[in-house]
């Protein structure tokens, strides 16, 4: 595979002045953050952004404005597995696919749904949306049949606890919810350090939690992954990245839950924007007479970018804020809480805080949606 | 990337050298520390020895004597 030089000048084949910036902007962030090894994770990442396939054009994807690549999920996973190769080799480290058959009921069902987005990353439209449907269907119902320790029998809400308490329908239940999940987090996966952002939070929050070396490994590569997304907007984290991360959530999400290490209110806080921003969308969609499932630009991204975009004069800074304003306006209210210890995490007190925030999404959403239409009659009439 | 991985695995060995007195975990701000893993990534490698310590090295079982082989694995090692 050859490689892509858009972002140098044509005539001497060597960089601009913004990408310089870039580069040294990128490379700063990582050695801060996770020094030397930050740094090699980066250029990982840069070397994949480079190469020819998997390159979006500019219509096709969210709100980007440029050429990207979209094989991010392809540079998490590398760089996950050469973390994982590493610390087996040069560490006494066990992987828990070893260890315990939870854990390889959980790795295999992430594989199956990185394969699934990494066939449309590399092809688009090569498997239909119904055949990915059915495959994601038959992996998480195959995941939560082999580990019934991962279905919640109890999350604090009177209805749902009832039905949860009848096995089969708590087994259909959250096969339906993880299928709906992840695909809502591909759906949010429209600017840059959006669902990159909320990864990292949560994959945070669960090594806290937890302190296991997987999710330090996560949280590590998702940190350098947003790093490299919201400062250069050359990467998209594809249908790989957000297939996966996403999986790997409702998975361990869902055990958290289940064990009673955390409260469903405290996930749903957590991961508030995929599944707000997926329920509005579908009923939107559904109240227009219009497919639940068919893109549009009325996502709450989307309108937030419009807010933004006419204040800068670079693409890629709107994107970015967008993003990162989202990912921290959500998933970073419930880390600043769970941080300063304000409320248990096994408390359904989140359920509250995940109530505001739906609230404020609303009113976001209706006041941009106002301002979204005063820029087009603008436009209307500067044009006429 | 992997010089970094050798580095938390000898952190995690120095760490159980010491007999886990705490001086590996709380030397944060060392600078070849910083220069290798950077300040987020040396909290996170104190926090996984810390962890490995107290919670994941002997899970199943309720001991921390450092020549505790069971399971083969000794202190510090990690588990998922």
């Amino acid at each position: 595979m050859s490689s892509v030089s858009d972002s140098y000048k044509n005539s001497a084949n060597t960089p601009s002045k913004q990408t310089l910036t870039k580069y040294i902007a990128m490379a700063l962030l990582a050695l801060l953050s996770f020094g030397l090894t930050g740094l090699g994770a980066i250029v990982v990442m840069f070397a994949l952004s480079t190469l020819r396939a998997g390159r979006d054009s500019a219509a096709s994807h969210g709100i980007s404005s440029r050429n990207s690549s979209r094989l991010g999920g392809v540079a998490i996973v590398i760089t996950f597995i050469l973390f994982l190769i590493g610390m087996v080799l040069l560490s006494s480290y066990t992987p828990g696919v070893v260890r315990d058959v939870t854990f390889l009921h959980v790795w295999s069902t992430v594989f199956v749904c990185v394969i699934l987005g990494g066939a449309e990353d590399i092809k688009a439209d090569l498997l239909s949306p119904y055949f990915r449907l059915v495959v994601k269907l038959l992996a998480f119902g195959f995941f939560l049949w082999t580990t019934p320790n991962a279905v919640p029998l109890v999350i604090g809400i009177p209805g749902i606890d009832y039905l949860l308490s009848v096995p089969l329908v708590a087994w259909g239940l959250c096969t339906i919810f993880c299928v709906g999940f992840i695909n809502a987090f591909n759906m949010a996966d429209g600017a840059n350090g959006l669902i990159p952002g909320i990864a990292t939070i949560a994959f945070g929050i669960l090594f806290l939690v937890y302190g296991r070396p997987a999710e330090g490994v996560l949280f590590f590569v998702c940190l350098m992954f947003l790093i490299f997304n919201v400062v250069s907007g050359w990467f998209f984290l594809g249908d790989m990245g957000s297939y996966g991360l996403g999986a790997v959530l409702v998975c361990y999400g869902l055990m958290g839950v289940a064990q009673g290490d955390f409260s469903a209110g405290f996930m749903a806080s957590l991961l508030s924007y995929p599944c707000v921003d997926f329920l509005v969308s579908v009923i939107r969609r559904l109240r227009k007479g219009l497919s639940p499932l068919q893109a549009d630009n009325g996502h709450l991204h989307n309108r937030l970018y419009s807010f933004y975009a006419p204040k800068f004069k670079s693409r890629v800074t709107p994107n970015s804020l967008t993003g990162l304003t989202i990912s921290s306006g959500s998933s970073g209210v419930s880390l600043i809480i769970y941080v300063f210890d304000w409320i248990a995490i096994d408390s359904n007190t989140w359920f509250g805080i995940f109530g505001i925030q739906v609230v404020v999404y609303l009113i976001i959403l209706s006041r941009l949606r106002r301002t979204q239409m005063n820029q087009s009659e603008l436009i209307i009439e500067m044009s006429s | 990337m992997l010089w970094g991985i050798s580095g938390v695995a000898k952190l995690s060995q120095a760490a159980i050298r010491t007999g886990f007195d705490g001086s590996v975990v709380s030397n944060v701000y060392a600078p070849d520390r910083l220069m290798l893993l950077g300040f987020i990534g040396s909290r996170v490698a104190s926090e996984l020895i810390r962890r490995g310590e107290s919670t994941v090295i002997i899970k199943d079982e309720d001991r921390r004597f450092s020549d505790d082989r069971i399971n083969g694995r000794k202190p510090g090692d990690f588990v998922n």
